[in-house]
């Protein structure tokens, strides 16, 4: 049985995990994987049919089930194309700064000392940092493509992950069989991996679901200001923000790329709040 | 205490400095504001001009070191824009944004209370799980729809209240609830997690089969407990709040800090940046500064866990 | 007793706050204050010297006079200058008004307006606008009220970029200094400042001591407002009695709401893809008189801008000096441009489009129309978008190959120079490098004769649209919305709004 899971853990809530945010985001990543495989051309536009209506309404036609964009693209598959974006993207910035962020706790918390507060400054200054200001001077610089989208992302979200682990290694530090450890000669590499490690993995994963949705929702706010992922591909966010000016007249453009992003969100808080229901309510605290 | 003290100063100006090298860098290094200013339509040799008049083409190195200085005497220079000490532009700002933020920032604690508790006491009850979400929806929600769409419903639809500035009471209203709507779910969580370990000792305790506690002073004591963390976090949420803030002075037009922060950002008029970077980087961490000597005010234990 | 007493005094108190509120806000009400919303506000009032062009002007216009002004079909007319005429090619001489006075009593005259000229002119207050008059050698005050004017070499329209030259007072300037003066600038005009936050809003009020007479209405509450659908929105409720850049698709519906409407004029503006004719893709004409056919510019201006453009095949439309009437747009000829395309070898080509995005409307929507179409006749072409900064860096440095999106703008002069000036071999941001086209356009930058003028400008007109060095786009119109309470506003191709004249029912 994993230490991680039952040392330090005094109580322990009894809910189970609910199934329909795993069902959810089952389905999500289903169709991000396979949707934009069968619907059709994202960027096929036509200045003849722009703006039409979801097909249900009066002025819609089946062609495009959910109407079509300013430029007359079909609405649906720019929905597909941007739901796969958002989520690579949500996916892959939170897992960086995970990375990120879990390493340097270990560090932090292991070593103490000057790298201990050098590494906690750090993360300070990155909690306190306006992201928005530093997105925008480093993606005007280095240009809107993903990579560069992902290390801004990834450089805004680690400072967390670094001070629950290092909290929680700080936590275990006290405990006797790490001593035990050291006076058998097992090296400071063994016994962060097979001691330390496994007993950050609860509270990281509870972390990193969180993060997922907020990176999502972060992307979205930079592509309001023109910063987030460039066209022709956008993120759900990206295509919400092409739309904005026309909330009224057509509001198909936002509602449905809103609707999937809330979904997605909602989903995203609703299983890392059951995964920290379940796995140790007090210990996720920071 | 007085340790405490210095080495929070001591830690505030090294954030400063930190922050603002990284900024200086970055912003020099990624485009050119003269350029920016005079436009595709304009000439080219007062571009030339300019940039030597702001000592622009001299080495990276020496600028740092000159501004550096002249941040010391919090000289930031003067907007490439409009030529205003770029200090007075970030401080004549200042107090909207503050406003605006504190303002959601209390409303988001003053609704995240409640709800938490009533979500952790009541949590079988479906009514606290639709609020929980609806507090979720709120986060999840991005700030350039929630904001055009109080818009569209209360000022221009129903009539009730203006769309935008901040001149009055009744301006603040919208926005500062998208703005509290950034912060909601999170705390509601925080307080309901709280709240859940104070009841979850009760549960084992008294054995109550219906969940629903009686006992008033269980619900003050859990309270109490779950401002603790709310406390703790406020410091850091606050400044993603500023974050979230500079989109909500964009939607609804309000004369702030973030507003002209992202307007110099943009157009590269980088004195009025770093100043005002400056100016948000200072009241943030001095807010996490005084939060944490609160805290430790509150609990001695903590204080010497931090001194340890 | 005591209890009633108090009771009494309150009362009393609270409806001598009513009435004391009642009267103030009546006294308010009986003010008349234009409110307009903007996409954006300047950043200092410093006319002249750091920016140029809207939506400075906009706020600039009230508050200062110029020499010359542009009315609203673009045509340059006398303001503070009465009449002007050349005593030789290379002089000129203007007539001044004699009641010209500053709102602090300060008198225009002849040395006035030396003193703002020559302040532009000096290189070292790095005033942007210079640029525009570096025709100027010197200036003169012959007596208060004649101005002599020496240019360095024959300048057909002299009096036309004094348009862009707002008018200050000296003594002021001298004894308030640079810094007092921007925190409080004094002008000629109708109006004067009473409240500014820089990039954010003004107040400006209705002053009687101006030539150009007092307003009708008391005051001005400019506002910038970013984002589309807020600015909609307070021109909706009332909050706004104007607003610049209604969004065309909103225009239509917003036209059929009660008590507004939308107008339109068009802008001394052009937007075309500029292509570098240096890059061996696109350097045969032939290529690129084919990516012009294979864009339908009419579905652009119809689909994109809903109907606010002018497709066209030119840099001036109608409203500028050097428009060419016989000029009309490349037809919409995919198939003709498919085989031109083949005709000369070019059927691999593969283009990157630059962008900016939001810095003119719909740019990036245009940008992705145009690469759609081209994509259909088989050209390879993508889409880059800039951020604001990185894209006018790059203009400036020749960057951005093979190609981009840009908007020129020929206003306040509505003189075709302004555009034609980008597209000489010799600067930096141009990439057309035509030995005629140059031979052309410096012999209209001397020719005097203003029927001579426009006839070289024409055959630059011609040259241009046969070499294309660009997709030649449209056009745009300036939207506004107004509302029914708004009497005499009119849209302008600077995008000068004129308040003198503007009444409030």
């Amino acid at each position: 049985m994993r230490s991680g899971l039952a040392a330090g853990s005094i109580h322990r809530a009894r809910t189970p995990v609910r199934r329909w945010p795993v069902l959810l985001l089952a389905l999500f990543v289903g169709l991000a994987l396979f949707g934009p495989l069968i619907a059709p051309d994202p960027l096929a536009q036509s200045l003849r049919a722009r703006l039409q209506p979801p097909a249900w309404l009066e002025d819609g036609t089946l062609k495009h089930l959910l109407g079509t964009d300013q430029l007359g693209r079909d609405l649906l598959a720019r929905l597909l194309s941007g739901l796969r974006v958002s989520l690579a993207l949500g996916l892959a910035a939170a897992t960086g700064s995970a990375l990120l962020g879990v390493g340097l706790g270990l560090l932090a918390g292991y070593h103490r000392g000057t790298i201990e507060g050098f590494i906690m400054r750090l993360a300070d200054i990155q909690l306190a940092f306006p992201l928005l200001v530093l997105a925008i001077a480093i993606l005007a610089l280095v240009g809107g493509s993903l990579t560069p989208l992902v290390l801004v992302l990834t450089l805004f979200g680690w400072a967390i992950y670094a001070r629950v682990v290092r909290a929680a290694v700080l936590v275990q530090q006290q405990m006797d069989y790490l001593n035990a450890a050291r006076i058998a000669g097992a090296g400071h590499l063994r016994i962060i991996v097979r001691h330390l490690l496994p007993n950050v993995t609860a509270p990281v994963l509870v972390l990193w679901t969180f993060s997922v949705a907020q990176m999502i929702v972060l992307e979205g706010a930079l592509s309001f200001l023109g910063l987030g992922v460039r066209p022709p591909a956008p993120s759900l966010g990206g295509i919400m923000s092409d739309g904005r000016q026309l909330l009224e007249l057509a509001w198909w453009l936002t509602v449905f790329p809103g609707v999937t992003l809330v979904a997605l969100v909602v989903a995203f808080n609703a299983l890392g709040d059951d995964l920290r229901d379940w796995l140790d309510p007090r210990a996720m605290r920071t | 205490m007085t340790r405490l003290l210095v080495r929070r100063a001591l830690e505030l100006a090294i954030t400063l400095i930190g922050i603002w090298t990284v900024l200086f860098f970055v912003i020099r290094l990624s485009g050119d504001p003269i350029a920016l200013l005079m436009g595709p339509n304009a000439s080219a040799e007062q571009i030339e001009a300019m940039r030597a008049d702001l000592g622009l083409d001299r080495p990276l190195a020496t600028q740092y070191l000159l501004e550096l200085k002249r941040m010391a005497t919090l000289d930031f220079g003067r907007s490439i824009r409009g030529g205003q000490r770029a200090l007075d532009l970030a401080c004549s700002r200042l107090a909207i944004s503050l406003q605006l933020t504190a303002s959601a920032m209390l409303l988001a604690v003053a609704l995240a209370i409640p709800v938490g508790i009533a979500a952790a006491a009541w949590r079988e009850r479906r009514w606290t799980r639709w609020l929980l979400g609806l507090t979720f929806l709120g986060q999840a929600l991005p700030i350039f729809w929630t904001g055009p769409m109080l818009i569209l419903l209360f000022a221009v639809t129903w009539q009730l209240l203006p769309v935008a500035g901040w001149q009055s009471l009744a301006h603040g209203v919208l926005p500062v609830i998208t703005l509290a709507s950034v912060l909601l779910a999170k705390l509601a969580r925080m307080v309901r997690a709280e709240m859940l370990e104070v009841l979850g000792q009760d549960y084992i305790r008294t054995a109550r089969s219906k969940g629903l506690p009686q006992n008033t002073i269980l619900m003050v004591h859990g309270a109490r407990n779950a401002m603790i963390p709310v406390i703790t976090v406020m410091g850091t949420e606050f400044g993603q709040l500023v974050g979230a803030a500079v989109l909500t002075e964009s939607i609804f037009a309000i004369p702030g800090l973030g507003d002209m922060l992202l307007n110099a950002a943009l157009a590269r008029d980088y004195p009025v940046v770093q100043a005002g970077v400056f100016v948000i980087t200072l009241v943030v961490v001095g807010v996490n500064a005084m939060v944490d000597i609160a805290y430790t005010l509150i609990d001695p234990r903590v204080r010497h866990a931090i001194d340890a | 007793m005591h209890g009633i007493l108090n009771s009494v005094t309150r009362w009393l108190l609270s409806a001598i706050a009513l009435a004391v509120g009642i009267g103030a806000s009546s006294a308010w009400a009986q003010q008349k204050v234009l409110k307009v919303a903007l996409g954006s506000m300047v950043a200092a009032l410093d006319p002249n010297a750091r920016t140029s062009g809207p939506p400075a002007t906009i706020v600039f216009y009230p508050v200062f006079d110029t020499l010359t002004f542009s009315n609203d079909k673009g045509v340059v007319v006398p303001s503070v200058a009465t009449e002007w005429k050349n005593t030789a090619p290379t002089t000129w001489e203007f007539q001044l008004r004699s009641d010209v006075r500053f709102s602090n009593g300060e008198v225009l005259d002849a040395a006035a307006a030396k003193f703002t000229l020559d302040r532009v002119l000096n290189p070292d207050n790095k005033q942007v606008v210079r640029a525009r008059i570096a025709t100027i050698k010197s200036v003169t005050a012959v007596n208060s009220t004649t101005l002599r004017i020496e240019t360095a070499n024959p300048d057909p329209i002299l009096p036309k970029r004094l348009s862009s030259i707002f008018l200050l007072p000296p003594n002021y300037l001298r004894t308030a200094g640079e810094e007092g003066f921007a925190a409080k600038p004094i002008g000629s005009g109708p109006f004067s400042v009473a409240a500014f936050t820089p990039s954010s809003q003004v107040r400006l009020e209705a002053v009687s001591t101006s030539w150009r007479g007092r307003p009708q209405v008391d005051a001005v509450e400019m506002r910038a407002i970013p984002e589309a659908s807020t600015r909609v929105a307070t021109l909706r409720t009332g909050e706004s009695h104007i607003i610049e850049s209604v969004p065309p698709d909103l225009a239509q519906r917003l036209s059929r709401e009660r008590g507004l409407q939308v107008v339109a004029e068009t802008l001394g503006q052009v937007n075309l893809i500029l292509l570098n004719t240096a890059n061996p893709a696109l350097n045969k004409k032939e290529v690129r008189q084919a990516l012009n056919l294979a864009v339908d510019k009419a579905a652009i201006a119809e689909g994109i801008m809903k109907g606010y453009a002018v497709p066209t095949g030119q840099l001036v439309a109608a409203n500028g000096t050097g428009y060419n009437g016989a000029i009309r747009p490349y037809a919409y000829d995919p198939v003709k441009a498919k085989a031109m395309l083949e005709a000369a070898g070019a059927t691999n080509l593969s283009l990157t489009l630059h962008t900016t995005q939001g810095l003119q409307l719909n740019d990036r929507e245009m940008t992705e129309a145009v690469a759609g179409y081209l994509n259909a006749v088989g050209v390879k072409t993508q889409i880059q978008v800039l951020e604001t900064a990185a894209f006018v860096q790059q203009y400036h440095g020749g960057g951005m190959d093979p190609a981009f999106f840009i908007g020129w703008w020929y206003f306040p002069a509505m003189d075709g120079d302004f555009v034609y000036a980008w597209n000489q071999s010799g600067m930096k941001q141009s990439r057309f490098r035509n030995p005629k086209f140059d031979e052309l356009y410096t012999a209209s930058t001397r020719e005097m004769n203003p029927g001579k003028r426009e006839e070289i400008m024409q055959s630059m007109a011609a040259l241009f649209h046969d070499e294309a060095p660009g997709i030649l786009l449209l056009h745009p119109r300036q939207t506004y919305g107004v509302r029914q309470e708004v009497q005499g506003f009119v849209p302008r191709p600077d995008r000068v709004i004129v308040f003198d004249r503007i009444r409030l029912q």
